[in-house]
């Protein structure tokens, strides 16, 4: 029987290995980099200096985060919040909690299915096909909740949308521990 | 003698939806006493339907459950039978509230809330089957699956109850289940009808999803014997 202390440390070296490599190849970060730049370039052109309202800036956000989590760019997110949002977000700390929690969300869908798709023969598109739906229910919530936070909405405002993400993402980890011995066992 | 036995309550059942369709379109009172006038009949068909989809994916959920602890290729064909019905009911709610809403919202799709959510549950339930259709290793494929479903069942309650609730929608619901911009009232009778459409259609559900077990059963039972 695994101890609870026991799976966070096996988690964290896992972590540390993951980091090094990264650093040590460079591609991720080239990668990310990249990225980053593309995406902003793309919204900032089709943007122009015009001052889209929250409602239509949310929903971008999101969707640059959802695919970079796709892509397994999953830490991009802090960039690309300073860099594009930072100006514009009236109520920061609902902001940055709900964009934290959320990723928490994404990533966590994220990890299930990957393990799930690993073990499928064919693999290609399977991924997001199966990915976006599940991830549904954070987006939604992600999305009103970002647009309220930018629009200085107070953080109780906020409330109903990060109980969603929250309990949401609890539910997934939990499940991902319970059946995570149920795909890799043989 | 056996025979007709077992099929008694297929009879019954046909007479008891024929009532049920009657009392629908007849009983004149679903018109009177709702704003909705008389598209406010589309209760005694569309709820039952968006209730068997809810209950189908819970029953695909609890086998597959059930075939992670005993493993048995049983389970696993009571699951995706059971999300395959699903699945079709789900489509026919989001059908038969596709027609009432050109009747109303004057459209066939406005992307309500309650609209989009069960958008993406078919959503859901059509990637369980590429998912099954991705994997060729019949056990690889048992056991994939119902990890997927089990997860999938988890959005129901958030899909269905809390989501379109939370960012309100006018879809009418109950009075009791605020949220909703228009409130659905039935008197006595409707109700009798209601829970009676309600009824005939979950047995109409389990008896599908008998043949279709049974179906999928006969079908590995004649490649057992083609192989030997």
């Amino acid at each position: 029987v695994k101890s609870k202390s026991n799976l966070l440390g096996n988690a964290y070296y896992i972590f540390l290995k993951d980091l090094r490599l990264e650093f040590r190849t460079r591609y991720a970060i080239n990668a990310i980099i990249l990225f980053a730049i593309t995406t902003l370039i793309a919204i900032s052109f089709s943007i122009g200096p015009i001052n889209l309202r929250s409602e239509v800036l949310s929903p971008l956000l999101w969707i640059i985060l959802f695919f970079s989590s796709m892509s397994g760019l999953s830490h991009i997110f802090v960039r690309e919040e300073e860099a594009m949002m930072g100006v514009l977000v009236g109520n920061v700390s609902a902001f940055l909690i709900i964009l934290i929690i959320g990723s928490i969300g994404l990533s966590s869908v994220a990890t299930i299915i990957a393990a799930i798709i690993a073990q499928a023969s064919a693999k290609g598109t399977l991924f997001a096909v199966l990915a976006f739906p599940i991830s549904v229910p954070i987006l939604i919530s992600g999305i009103n909740g970002t647009s309220l936070a930018m629009d200085g909405e107070q953080f109780s405002g906020c409330l109903a949308d990060l109980q969603i993400l929250f309990s949401f993402s609890i539910v997934i980890i939990t499940l991902s521990l319970l059946l995570f011995e149920f795909i890799w066992r043989k | 003698m056996m025979f007709y036995d077992r099929i008694w309550w297929k009879y019954l059942l046909g007479i008891w939806m024929t009532l049920i369709i009657l009392a629908a379109f007849l009983d004149p009172n679903p018109a009177k006493i709702n704003m909705l006038g008389n598209t406010a009949r589309i209760i005694f068909f569309h709820v039952p339907v968006a209730w068997l989809a809810t209950l189908a994916f819970l029953i695909s959920a609890i086998y597959s459950v059930l075939y992670l602890r005993k493993q048995e290729i049983n389970c696993d064909i009571w699951a995706s039978s059971s999300a395959q019905l699903g699945l079709m009911f789900a489509f026919l709610a989001t059908v038969t509230g596709s027609i009432w809403a050109k009747e109303i919202w004057l459209s066939y799709w406005s992307w309500d809330p309650r609209q989009t959510t069960m958008l993406v549950l078919l959503m859901i339930y059509a990637a369980y089957f590429l998912l099954r259709s991705a994997v060729e290793n019949e056990v690889q494929k048992a056991k994939l699956s119902a990890v997927y479903s089990i997860i999938a069942f988890v959005t129901v309650p958030f899909l269905v109850f809390y989501l379109p609730r939370k960012y309100g929608f006018l879809h009418p619901d109950a009075p009791a289940t605020s949220g909703s911009k228009t409130d659905f009232v039935m008197d006595g009778r409707m109700r009798v009808v209601f829970l009676g459409s309600l009824v005939g259609f979950t047995v109409l559900f389990i008896w599908l999803l008998r043949i279709k077990v049974n179906s999928i059963k006969l079908k590995y039972l004649f490649q057992d014997k083609n192989e030997l």
